[in-house]
């Protein structure tokens, strides 16, 4: 299906561990390959990925599972921490 | 050498062919969600740009992205490939 750049704007992002991580605020073009190469996000969950100081973090396109109300991306162990205890202890 | 673009910093970019004509202004980009891969630019045209040939849908004209050369100050599409 073709999209159109602008319905990504405030697109909820989710991994497919459903865990929320932000919000897309803006889109990073590739020109010379012609491709998107990155989402840029706002509203970044801090539990999950650390911005340090920034105001946001830029996920790279090609972890981009699915664009639909939302979009999903691949959950990346090293990246994004999985937050909380588990609520029934083992 | 690679040229990388945020779209806040293209939206009020204007768009000019390779024979230096000013086609219009962006309004749009539509790409392929699975490969990311961009697919045309939506534009409205200006008040003087001959949009015979071209096809028209709400005001806004279609060009393939393949013609994009690149984006600096303005953007810049090849005029052998705007159809």
């Amino acid at each position: 299906m073709k999209w159109q750049i602008s319905e990504l704007f405030g697109m909820s992002v989710y991994s497919d561990k459903a865990v929320f991580l932000g919000k897309v605020e803006d889109v990073v073009l590739d020109v010379t390959n012609k491709k998107i190469s990155g989402l840029a996000l706002s509203n970044v969950n801090k539990d999950v990925i650390d911005t340090k100081n920034y105001q946001g973090v830029i996920i790279p396109y090609r972890i981009v599972k699915e664009v639909g109300d939302i979009i999903i991306v691949r959950h990346i162990p090293g990246a994004f921490k999985v937050a909380g205890e588990p609520l029934f202890g083992e | 050498m690679q040229s990388e673009q945020f779209t806040h910093n293209i939206r009020r970019k204007r768009v000019m062919s390779t024979d230096g004509k000013i086609i219009g202004q962006i309004r749009n980009v539509t790409f392929d969600a699975p490969t990311g891969q961009l697919k045309a630019l939506v534009i409205r045209p200006d008040a003087g740009f001959d949009t015979t040939g071209y096809k028209l849908e709400n005001d806004a004209i279609t060009l393939p992205f393949e013609a994009v050369k690149d984006i600096t100050d303005f953007i810049v599409v090849d005029r052998y490939m705007l159809r």
